[in-house]
């Protein structure tokens, strides 16, 4: 039973297309988590730098002095906006001294809330180093940058460098457009990986198509084809690759396959022309032997003018004659094809008339012929005169077995029916055969008698067996007897 | 002409024992016929004849089994025999010797093991003389010459 073939291309893409999945999904991580870190990084940097400006522009008393004040005011919301930050200064207590958006000045922050909390946890006095968080409001998260101010100038006369801290100043940006950028180039990046990957599977499905599964094909089919019994057929690929160089070697096995293949059929029909021509070469003897007998003593009879050693002579030519004639319509029966005269025929009647042809004969050498005939056979078509033939030649073979053995003296022909098949058997209790004798009972022109045998009789037999499309088979032991059973289907003629 | 002998012939066919028999006349000897392998026990228990004409293809009792007795008993293992035979083509084994003799001289496989069946019967014992079919009276009648002088 033939399985079902799988496709090398489909087996190569099936295992190939999950791979290219995850690593494109890999790859699409990767990029992502980098791309928001570097964001955030320069974010952070943009925060920091404005950071040091307004610390670095920061001082006391432009915290107070109105004239200072709004100068540095001015400067700071021009640094906000140039770096798209938003700046607070606190104070330590919390109160909010400056801020770029007007509405949170003069606000106070306590402790335990944001943005003080991120660095004094639990409302605690003592503060982290912490100098950025990410806060989330239900707006959009956002960055902050927070560094402390410390007292400059004059104040260190009083405060120690590492002194309580003037306040503390928040530089703050929005996550929002990072986040949109971050999405942005996500998406970017998917639409160009899903190209990226169909490409590559489209490209990889038609490589594959190209250099494995149309040579895979034609390598098939041209294989099947040769599987035929078609050994001109040749495979031609396109592509210069081991598959071309494989389907070479198969044309070439061919070619070779079909050369051997002549040889052998030249070999085997001269192997059976010489064995054909050994076995009549050894029949033609054994009659030219007979006739040069005959012609021995015809010689001798006419030397001596002898009449009965003329007599003696001629019989012994005349037998040899009728061994010619029988040889060539033997040999000619084996030979020609033919199809079987079929007509509607008794099979008991056949055999009766052998053993009337016969009887005397038989009689006469102290052999009875007995028929046990299937009265309820029926008719049958058959090729009466190819059917007589094979009884005659197995009832002429069971009484010469008869002959030949001490204690033959039955030949019994029996006829069989049934709904499929007619059995049409003759047996005897004569000297039976060796197994070395049946292995050569169908070799042409072997035979164990010594006179009259062409060696034809039971390849003949078979021929008017297996042309009505039946089959003959044998049991033999030797000094009990031989039994043929001439088996024959049933044909729709049958009863008409 | 030497002493008239006896010659007894052993076969079957109607032909050889014509044949056989007007060899004998013509080389002055006599002869007996006997039909097949029984008959020859019988004939040859009667009367000792001086050579034995062997066909070895017989009904009742064939050739070998006769070949393999004589030989096998001492009082008669002296009296010469010359196979009569068309059988060495087929059965690949030289009946002069015994040998096989080279495969291509086969008829065929089939053939072979039949050459191997008789030379097992014949457990190399050699008959005196071989004559191959189509009888060659010449060649016959020399052999007898020989074998009787």
């Amino acid at each position: 039973m033939a399985t079902k073939v799988q496709s090398v291309r489909w087996r190569i893409m099936a295992r190939l297309l999950p791979l290219l999945a995850l690593i494109f999904v890999g790859v699409l991580y990767w990029l992502g988590e980098n791309l928001e870190n570097a964001l955030y990084s320069t974010n952070l940097k943009i925060a920091r730098r404005s950071n040091m400006m307004v610390v670095n522009a920061v001082e006391s008393s432009m915290l107070t002095d109105e004239e200072t004040h709004s100068q540095w005011d001015r400067i700071t919301r021009k640094i906000a906006r140039d770096e798209a930050t938003e700046i607070q200064v606190v104070n330590i207590r919390g109160e909010v001294l400056f801020a770029t958006d007007a509405g949170k000045r003069g606000a106070t922050y306590p402790l335990d809330d944001p943005p003080c909390s991120a660095c004094h946890e639990n409302g605690s006095k003592q503060a982290s180093t912490q100098t950025a968080f990410i806060h989330d409001s239900k707006d959009a998260p956002y960055q902050v940058f927070a560094s402390p101010l410390n007292n400059i100038g004059d104040c260190r006369t009083c405060h120690s460098k590492d002194g309580p801290k003037l306040g503390m100043v928040f530089v703050q940006q929005s996550l929002k457009p990072i986040h949109e950028q971050v999405r942005t180039i996500q998406i970017g990046i998917i639409i160009a990986g899903v190209s990226v990957l169909i490409l590559t599977i489209l490209t990889v499905r038609m490589l594959l198509g190209r250099y494995l599964d149309r040579p895979l094909k034609r390598l098939v089919a041209g294989a099947r084809e040769m599987g035929t019994g078609n050994l001109q057929h040749t495979i031609e690929l396109s592509e210069h690759t081991e598959l071309a160089v494989l389907a070479d070697t198969l044309n070439v096995s061919t070619v070779r396959l079909a050369n051997l293949q002549k040889e052998l059929v030249e070999q085997e029909r001269l192997a059976a022309i010489g064995e054909t021509v050994a076995g009549l070469a050894h029949c033609l003897k054994n009659t030219l032997n007979g006739l040069r007998a005959g012609q021995y003593v015809i010689d001798r009879g006419v030397e001596k003018n002898d009449t009965e050693k003329l007599k003696t002579g001629w019989r012994v030519m005349k037998e040899g004659v009728q061994q010619v004639e029988r040889l060539t319509s033997d040999m000619l029966y084996c030979v020609k094809e033919r199809v079987p005269e079929r007509e509607s025929t008794d099979p008991n009647e056949i055999i009766r008339e052998v053993i009337d042809l016969l009887r005397e004969m038989a009689a006469e050498k102290g052999v009875e012929l007995r028929p046990v005939l299937d009265e309820r056979i029926g008719e049958e078509a058959l090729d009466r005169t190819m059917i007589y033939r094979a009884i005659l030649n197995l009832t002429t073979n069971a009484i010469d077995a008869c002959i030949e053995s001490e204690l033959g003296d039955l030949v019994i022909l029996r006829s069989q029916g049934t709904s499929d098949e007619i059995a049409l058997t003759v047996e005897d209790n004569g000297i039976g055969m060796a197994d070395e004798i049946q292995a050569q009972l169908f070799t042409r022109f072997f035979s164990t008698k010594s006179t009259g045998g062409t060696g034809l009789g039971l390849s003949v037999v078979k021929k008017i067996t297996e042309e009505h499309g039946g089959t003959l088979r044998m049991k033999s032991e030797v000094d009990r007897g031989t039994e043929f059973h001439i088996h024959l289907p049933r044909t729709a003629i049958q009863g008409t | 002409m030497s002493d008239p002998r006896e010659i007894l012939i052993v076969d079957d066919s109607e032909a050889n024992v014509a044949f056989l028999s007007q060899i004998a006349e013509d080389l002055g000897h006599q002869f007996r016929v006997a039909r097949n392998g029984k008959e020859a026990n019988v004939a040859i228990k009667e009367h000792r004849p001086d050579l034995v004409l062997l066909d070895l293809m017989m009904p009742r009792k064939n050739g070998i089994v006769v070949f393999k007795e004589m030989k096998e008993d001492p009082d008669l293992k002296e009296v010469p025999i010359i196979i009569i035979t068309g059988a060495s083509e087929v059965t690949g084994v030289d009946i002069r010797t015994g040998e096989e003799q080279p495969k291509e001289t086969y008829g065929d496989d089939v053939g072979h093991s039949l050459g191997v069946f008789l030379r097992e019967k014949l457990s190399g014992l050699r008959p005196d003389g071989f004559i191959e079919k189509p009888i060659d009276p010449a060649l016959l009648s020399e052999k007898i010459g020989e074998l009787l002088s």
